[in-house]
């Protein structure tokens, strides 16, 4: 045991001091914040101010378009046609971010175009055109109907169906971009296997290469110096977990304060009946919805678990290669259960009650990240067990992981000047110590 | 004393060692002798329990060995390598770490070795930087950094330039006189000659020779004589007619040569020297005992 941890002393030692592991650790957060800004500002830029011009020749609009009342809207209008390359060129419509030319036929044919100097945001094309609609169809209720307005837009009003659980049936929760937040955590349990993996194949592949390997195993057990890697090397990753998550944290808090103030305001909570209306699903579903607390543990956990069941064979494949450039076509396999695993997670956000996801999610491979995306969804107390048991199966899987590629490990790691085939693999693998 | 009794070791088919068994007294170096592939490097992992044989057990003084042992047993490789980007200092500590040495012990062990070998300026050099020599050096001390009691060295001397091999060749001598068990896996024979007490052959799997060098060297059956003399070659040569086998000559002056002369039958060297001396004028003549090239050329070249 004692060897275990000098071994992964030197090892977290050569991680922590490598400028990449700095940079990384650094960088990697900044821009996950970074990202978070992006989705969270969706909803700012609707504030953008856009003036639109109306050509509208035979004014069937009546000088009438109603903006939504946050002003972030203008409607301008002008009885002839303007051509866009005018629209462009001419000084009278510089102040103008965009042209709405309506024929006159508008009513019958339903179709209008929108100019733009430049690109708008998909949003206010939508809001221009939503709003355009509703005008529209208060004329075409007059025109076409002895309705009023009132009773046309009651008959026209659209279906809403709201998706709820039958078991919380109160529930407001938004589970599919809860689910995908999940997704996103495990998303990230499956990069930093891959990238830690990669770590310990490339740290045994060297020591194998520069014979140093020999001079180990005259010291210390195969399975020890295996064992010491990959815990220096999961320590180097839980240290920069450390750093991300307070960076990130922080950087959430941060942000909270310059840019949501109003979600700590406690007026303005009960002013909009404990809802945020101001912002988007992102915002509230980063600040309101997600159990941090549970997501957290079980990430780290599941980042645990999933980084010893695939980091043994990392080691094992490391020690397997003949040379650094041998072997590489062992990897895609191995890269292969990780993006398939990437993909399980996927199928569960769009498909939560299909027959499959029961087995995703207790299969070692895939079941790190079934369990965060049905975290962020959140278990049921009947599912309860599910996840004991998906828990249970990964352990027992690390543990006969970590023996078969020991053994691997051990018989492959004072070989060398060979051509890596699939039945020396296998020969390493179940061949007697 | 460590002794391998018995040892098989196979590798799916093929067979690396064959019943081997050697005693290795204390206070000696032992040469292990032995062509590319006889099983000299699978016999040092053994006794390094870096794989268990198939049968047979090593023993030190009387004791099957465990893991623990390990902290006695100093090793140097023919194929070593190092972390290259580690500080000399931070990486003899590591290895004496892992040998389980104590935090005092490290750092006065460490100490001792960078002061007798004159490179504590090198302490802090990352390993990368040094060069082929100084490297080998390194991997010297870190095999013995932790005074082990069995010393298992497979060509300590390869990358050494003279002045330091002199240097480890003092170092091995003064483990010598401290009592411990010295292996000394080579195919530099002369460098076998120097130091080793006894040598091991092992050849296709097997021991074929055991013991102390002089005794290896003269048992091998054959009497091989030089003589020096003045006088003609062909009278020298018709003098010896049968029973004698003129192995070579040497010119050395006018008329003077160093012959080398093999015994045949049951002629001795009185013998030798009784058909000689009516032929050509003796001024000196001697027994050659072959070199231990010599005996390792012959053992392996023929089928055992």
């Amino acid at each position: 045991m004692k060897n275990i941890f000098i071994i992964a002393g030197r090892e977290l030692s050569e991680r922590i001091k490598s400028r990449s592991f700095i940079t990384f650790s650094l960088l990697g957060p900044l821009v996950v914040l970074f990202v978070l800004y992006i989705l969270f500002n969706s909803t700012a830029s609707e504030t953008q101010k856009i003036s639109v011009l109306v050509s509208d020749p035979i004014e069937q609009l009546e000088q009438i378009i109603v903006p939504d009342n946050k002003g972030q809207i203008t409607y301008s209008f002008i009885n002839s046609y303007v051509e866009p390359s005018d629209f462009v060129e001419s000084d009278l419509f510089s102040t103008f971010d965009a042209l709405l030319v309506v024929n006159e036929k508008v009513l019958s044919n339903n179709h209008v175009f929108l100019f733009q100097k430049q690109r708008l945001n998909t949003k206010v094309s939508q809001k221009i055109q939503r709003e355009l609609e509703k005008r529209l169809e208060g004329l075409k209720a007059k025109e076409f109907t002895s309705l009023t307005v009132e009773e046309f837009l009651i008959v026209k009003h659209p279906l809403s169906m709201e998706i709820r659980d039958a078991y919380r049936p109160t529930d407001k929760q938004n589970y599919r971009l809860a689910a995908f937040a999940g997704y996103a955590f495990g998303l990230v349990i499956y990069v930093f296997v891959f990238l830690f993996g990669m770590t310990v194949l490339r740290s045994t592949t060297r020591e194998k290469s520069s014979r140093i390997s020999e001079v180990l195993l005259a010291m210390v057990k195969p399975s020890e110096l295996m064992s010491g890697k990959l815990v220096g090397i999961g320590l180097a990753a839980v240290i920069q977990f450390v750093i991300w998550f307070s960076i990130i944290g922080g950087g959430l808090f941060v942000m909270r304060a310059l840019f949501f103030p109003d979600m700590l305001d406690g007026a303005n909570l009960l002013a909009n009946n404990g809802d945020y209306t101001g912002y988007n699903d992102v915002v509230k579903l980063v600040y309101e919805q997600l159990n941090f607390t549970v997501m957290i543990l079980f990430f780290a956990l599941l980042l645990l678990l999933a980084y010893l069941f695939y980091g043994g064979f990392f080691a094992a494949l490391g020690a397997a290669q003949g040379s650094e450039s041998d072997g590489q076509q062992f990897l895609i396999p191995l890269i292969l259960l990780l993006v398939i695993s990437i993909w399980s997670g996927y199928f569960v956000v769009e498909n939560p009650d299909h027959q499959f996801v029961f087995w995703l999610g207790i299969i070692p491979f895939t079941s790190p990240m079934v369990i965060m995306v049905k975290l962020g969804m959140g278990y049921d107390s009947s599912e309860i067990w599910q996840l004991l048991v998906a828990l249970l199966i990964l352990l027992i899987s690390i543990v006969i992981n970590i023996r078969i590629a020991g053994k691997m490990f051990q018989h492959a790691l004072l070989n060398s000047g060979y051509r890596l085939r699939l039945a020396q693999l296998l020969n390493w693998m179940f061949r007697k110590s | 004393m460590l002794e391998v009794r018995n040892i098989i070791k196979r590798f799916d088919a093929k067979l690396a060692l064959d019943n081997v068994s050697i005693k290795f007294e204390s206070g000696k170096i032992h040469g292990i002798l032995g062509p590319n592939g006889a099983g000299k490097t699978t016999l040092i992992r053994i006794i390094n329990q870096i794989f268990p044989p198939n049968e047979g057990g090593v023993y030190w003084n009387g004791k099957l060995i465990n893991r623990k042992f390990l902290q006695h047993v100093g090793y140097l490789p023919e194929e070593r390598g190092m972390y290259s980007n580690m500080e000399v200092g931070a990486y003899l500590i590591f290895l004496g770490k892992l040998r389980g040495l104590e935090k005092e012990e490290l750092h006065t062990n460490l100490n001792y070795w960078l002061d007798k070998f004159g490179i504590q300026d090198w302490k802090h050099k990352r390993i990368e930087e040094l060069s082929k020599g100084m490297a080998q050096k390194i991997q010297f001390i870190a095999a013995v950094f932790h005074n082990p009691d069995l010393i298992i060295l497979d060509e300590p001397f390869s990358g050494f330039d003279p002045v330091n091999v002199k240097l480890i060749r003092g170092v091995l001598r003064d483990f010598k006189e401290d009592g411990k068990t010295i292996l000394l896996s080579t195919h530099n024979m002369n460098s076998v000659e120097e130091l080793c007490d006894n040598v091991v052959l092992i050849h296709q799997s097997k021991k074929i020779l055991e013991g102390t060098v002089e005794k290896v060297k003269t048992n091998t059956g054959e009497r091989v004589y030089a003589v020096q003399f003045t006088g003609n070659m062909i009278a020298f040569v018709t003098a010896l007619w049968a029973g004698f086998e003129l192995i070579d000559k040497k010119i050395i002056g006018d008329n003077k040569y160093i012959a080398r002369v093999k015994l045949l039958g049951d002629n001795d060297f009185k013998s030798l020297l009784n058909t000689l001396i009516p032929s050509i004028d003796i001024e000196g003549a001697w027994e050659e005992l072959p070199t231990m090239e010599d005996v390792f050329i012959r053992e392996t070249t023929v089928t055992h």
